[in-house]
C-alpha cells in the first residue's frame, strides 16, 4: 500500500497558514500606489543603459538610496540583500536588486553599479544627477542631503533608512527597516509572488 | 596625528598581538603598577581589543571596521582619536537613524566604563577608515589605533571579511 501522501498537504497548509498569520517582516504599505519613477526614461541624462522602473515592469524591484562612500549602513543593507538572494535561490529569478546613490557630486552611475556588483554581480546600481534628485526625494516622499562641507572630500550623507520593495506591477509595496535579515527579506520577497 | 614617540612607547612596553580566526586579540594598554607592598599604587587601565574585523572597500574608498573594546580595569577610559596608516583619515562614527533617515556623524569621544564592554557593530559605532591608501580585500589586516583618553594607544589589527 502506498503510503498517504501527506508531506505536500502538510507544505501547502503550512504555506497558508504562514500567509495569514505571520506578520511581515518590512512595512506595509497599504493601499499600493504607482512606485514614482526613478529618473524621466528616454531624457538625455536616462539612456538606455540606465536602471528605470519602467523597464523592470514585471520583476519585483527593491530600491535603495545610498551613497558609494557610506561605509556602515549601505554594505550592511546590500549585505542582507545578498543574503536574501541566496535565500531565495531559484525564486531569484524575477527579482532586482538596485542601488540608487543620492549623492551627485561624488558617484557616477559607473561608480554607483560597481559599488552593487561587489555585494553580488548581479546587482545593479545607478546614481541620480543634481538635476534628477530634487523630484525623486519630492515624489518618493524621502530625504537625502550632504551633511558637512560637500567641498571636502569626507563629507557624509544622510539617506532613507528603508529598501523599498516594488511589485511586478510597479506598486510600492513594502518598506524594509535597515537590519532585517536576508532570510526575513527572502520570506516578504517570496510573499509579493 | 599621534606623536611617533606615543606609539614607539607602546610596542616598547610589551605589546602584543595575537592573530585569531574571527578577528584580532590585543593586550592590555596598560600594566599594572604595584607597590611593594603588593597593593596597587594606581589605577590600573585595562582596555583591550576583540574581534575586530574591516569592511572590503578599494583603494581611496571608506572603510568600517568593527569590534568589541573590553575595559577589565577599575578606571573608565575614553578613545579620544584613530590614527590608521592605511588610511588619510580615521575617526570613530556613529550612524543614527531619524525619522526614516540615516545619518552618520564623528564621535569625539567614546567612553569605554570600567568593567565593561562596548560593541563596536554595523548599524551603530563603527571606525571610518577614509579614503584608503590600499585596497582592502577579504582575508587582508587592516592595523589602526584607537588612541585613549589615559595617554594609550590601543594597537587593533582587524582582519578584512565579507560583510
Amino acid at each position: 500500500m502506498r503510503p498517504p501522501r501527506l508531506a505536500p498537504l502538510l507544505s501547502i497548509a503550512l504555506g497558508l497558514a504562514a500567509c495569514v498569520d505571520r506578520p511581515w517582516h518590512g512595512i506595509v504599505l497599504d493601499p499600493a500606489t504607482p512606485a514614482p519613477p526613478l529618473v524621466a526614461a528616454g531624457t538625455a541624462e536616462a539612456p538606455a543603459s540606465r536602471f528605470t522602473l519602467a523597464s523592470a515592469r514585471g520583476s519585483r524591484v527593491l530600491v535603495y538610496f545610498g551613497y558609494t562612500h557610506c561605509p556602515d549602513v549601505c554594505p550592511t543593507t546590500l549585505a542582507d540583500w545578498a543574503r536574501a538572494r541566496r535565500a531565495l535561490g531559484a525564486d531569484t529569478l524575477g527579482v532586482r536588486w538596485v542601488f540608487v546613490s543620492v549623492d551627485p557630486t561624488r558617484d557616477t552611475p559607473a561608480d554607483a553599479a560597481a559599488y552593487a556588483r561587489q555585494f553580488h554581480p548581479s546587482f545593479e546600481g545607478t546614481a541620480l544627477t543634481d538635476a534628477e534628485l530634487a523630484p525623486v526625494l519630492r515624489d518618493w516622499s524621502i530625504a537625502a542631503y550632504p551633511e558637512g562641507d560637500p567641498r571636502t572630500p569626507d563629507y557624509t550623507v544622510a539617506h532613507p533608512a528603508h529598501s523599498f520593495v516594488v511589485d511586478a506591477e510597479g506598486r510600492l509595496r513594502l518598506m524594509i527597516p535597515p537590519g532585517v535579515p536576508g532570510d526575513s527579506i527572502a520570506e516578504d520577497l517570496r510573499r509579493l509572488r | 596625528m599621534i606623536p611617533s614617540r606615543k606609539i614607539f612607547a607602546v610596542c616598547a612596553s610589551g605589546f602584543t598581538m595575537v592573530g585569531c580566526g574571527g578577528g584580532a586579540e590585543v593586550a592590555p594598554a596598560a600594566d599594572a603598577r604595584v607597590a611593594d607592598d603588593g597593593s596597587s599604587i594606581e589605577s590600573v587601565v585595562t582596555v583591550s581589543v576583540r574581534d575586530a574585523w574591516a569592511r572590503p572597500a578599494d583603494s581611496g574608498a571608506t572603510s568600517a571596521a568593527y569590534l568589541v573594546l573590553a575595559n577589565r580595569g577599575t578606571t573608565a577610559d575614553t578613545v579620544v582619536g584613530v590614527v590608521a596608516e592605511a588610511a588619510e583619515s580615521a575617526m570613530v562614527h556613529q550612524t543614527m537613524q531619524h525619522e526614516g533617515t540615516m545619518h552618520m556623524s564623528a564621535l569625539p569621544a567614546l567612553p569605554v566604563p570600567a568593567g565593561d564592554e562596548v560593541s563596536l557593530a554595523p548599524l551603530g559605532t563603527h571606525v571610518m577608515l577614509l579614503r584608503l591608501r590600499r585596497p582592502l580585500r577579504v582575508g587582508d589586516t587592516v592595523a589602526f589605533g584607537l588612541l585613549l583618553a589615559s595617554g594609550d594607544t590601543l594597537a587593533v589589527s582587524a582582519v578584512t571579511r565579507a560583510p
